[in-house]
């Protein structure tokens, strides 16, 4: 089959640093941390009462998207997924205008959206205790809450929690009426998301795809949902530094929010319009573990099997990987898990590669992880730079490779790998390529 | 109980509605505006509208017969024609007479 060559010539992010590709650079590069104590809802009595929020709320958030109309259809995670994708269409230079608007799409993962919304779901809470209040307290009144619920609810609010208008707005804003997806894959959706829409490049299928994820879970339900999962890190006292993925006190994640969208494109689609690409897509695959819903097998079979379909998919064989972007999570079974799956395929070369968890800095993105661990992947190509591990203290002995603890490191970066592991047992690995001199025939 | 407003009061109220609901500039908003061919409604902003003229006036709308009093047996498109403020207007004025 004729394969094309896949570009990213465009990117835009919205993190717990704030909105843009760069200022989550001018971040990540110094090895800040994104995490705070959660002050937007009341987490008093919750186990975890930390996380790293993208610190805008719809006051400051509203003003970025372009078309307010659709303001009302769009849940917090939406409207990151649409600023992003902005950013990732001007960056890109793409005039949408002069595409063929059939073989343009996006592609994007996402997760829980608009149901959870702080807004919603305070709502939703109200309309319940007012059906409590009217039959006395003694019980609730389940016809008097759906009533209600009828009633006072805002007649779009249930299109805020459909996962596929983010993408829908995306493709409305810029005309993209080719192959449109949503991937909701858990904490693999956007790396997934990312690999499907390189595919429709590769075969043929389309010219040009938008493509990432957006994700916001830092709410009561996201919270308490993590909590019960036993997943979410409760270290309230060291909140600073509890996202310490790799380090033997780690006890699991922080929650983070926010987006990262990028433009792909064909190689000669770039070079017949002057586009200058960030890098070149070079490995995807996806597996799953097809074993237990949460745990991963203990051999990490899908998580190895998902890297070595990648690195065949690129044809390259293990030692040309310069860095590796881990799914680190901070959760005892991740790390180490990945850890192994990592010594398996890279064998005695896996001391060698740097191994960095950016989730240290921003938090778990879940849906949206994948596409703002790529964007960081992106970045450290561009700037050739690794983003650290921070937080990292104490070595585990079931961690033993070089997690770049601490502090960004300068290296010579040409291919980089970044592993996306979700519940469901997903798994997705992506690689990229330095692209420098690719636009002008190199 | 009766709601007594003028038809200018009433205007007032579902203009300031539509306004919210469609971003669009209340002055720009008149009677012979037509809500999909002048405003740029979708028909999930009329649902939008319909909630905001109902929490701001305190009835519950009956969309059916909101299109009935447009004329029997319109086409989609008549109906994006005929729907306008000033039918708006009409309506909810009948509707709050009707009132109890």
């Amino acid at each position: 089959m004729d394969e094309r060559r896949v570009v990213i010539t465009g990117m835009g992010a919205i993190t717990p640093f704030g909105v843009g590709a760069r200022k989550f650079w001018e971040n990540l590069g110094q090895g800040n941390s994104g995490a705070t104590l959660i002050t937007a809802f009341e987490v008093a009595d919750l186990p975890t009462r930390f996380a790293a929020p993208v610190l805008l709320d719809d006051r400051e958030l509203d003003p970025l998207i372009e078309n307010q109309k659709s303001l009302k259809t769009m849940s917090r995670s939406a409207k990151f997924a649409v600023i992003a994708a902005k950013e990732a269409v001007d960056d890109a230079g793409l005039e949408t205008n002069r595409l063929n608007p059939y073989r343009f799409g996006a592609s994007l993962g996402a997760g829980g959206l608009g149901t959870w919304d702080l807004d919603h779901s305070q709502q939703t809470l109200q309309i319940i205790m007012d059906a409590v209040d009217r039959s006395a307290g003694q019980q609730l009144d389940y016809a008097q809450v759906w009533r209600n619920t009828l009633d006072r609810l805002h007649p779009l609010s249930p299109l805020k929690s459909l996962s596929n208008i983010p993408t829908a707005h995306i493709a409305i804003n810029h005309n993209a009426r080719g192959n449109c997806q949503t991937i909701t894959t858990a904490c693999t959706s956007s790396a997934q998301a990312i690999g499907e829409a390189y595919r429709q490049i590769k075969f043929g299928i389309a010219d040009v795809m938008i493509a990432g994820g957006s994700d916001s879970m830092i709410n009561p339900y996201g919270l308490v949902a993590f909590s019960l999962l036993g997943v979410i890190s409760k270290n309230n006292a060291e909140y600073r530094t509890a996202a310490r993925p790799f380090d033997r006190r780690r006890d699991g994640f922080m929650l983070g929010e926010g987006a990262a969208i990028f433009v792909l494109e064909g190689l000669e689609h770039c070079r017949r319009r002057g586009a200058e690409p960030y890098g070149e897509i070079i490995g995807y695959a996806s597996t799953c573990d097809a074993f237990r819903l949460t745990d991963e097998p203990p051999e990490a079979w899908g998580s190895v099997e998902a890297m070595k379909l990648a690195l065949d998919d690129a044809r390259l064989n293990p030692e040309s990987i310069d860095y590796i972007n881990a799914h680190g999570t901070s959760t005892k079974m991740n790390d180490k898990t990945e850890t192994l799956a990592i010594k398996k395929v890279f064998k005695a070369h896996a001391c060698a590669i740097p191994v960095s968890s950016t989730k240290s800095m921003i938090g778990h993105l879940v849906a949206a992880a994948g596409a703002v661990e790529l964007a960081a992947c992106v970045l450290a190509m561009k700037n050739q730079v690794i983003p650290p591990t921070i937080n990292y203290l104490e070595p585990d002995p079931e961690c033993d490779l070089d997690y770049v603890p601490n502090h960004a490191r300068e290296a010579r970066l040409n291919v980089i790998l970044s592993n996306s592991f979700g519940f469901g047992g997903q798994n997705a690995c992506l690689i990229i390529k330095r692209a420098e001199g690719i636009a002008h025939g190199a | 109980m009766k709601i007594k407003l003028t038809e200018d009061e009433i205007f007032a109220t579902i203009a300031a509605g539509v306004a919210e609901a469609l971003r669009v500039d209340a002055a720009k908003i008149s009677m012979a505006s037509r809500l999909f061919l002048d405003l740029g409604a979708e028909s999930i902003d009329i649902l939008d509208i319909r909630f905001r003229i109902e929490h701001a006036l305190g009835f519950k709308i009956d969309q059916a017969a909101l299109i009935r009093s447009l004329g029997e047996g319109l086409s989609a498109g008549q109906i994006q024609e005929q729907l306008t403020l000033g039918s708006l207007v009409a309506y909810v004025r009948q509707q709050l007479q009707q009132q109890p």
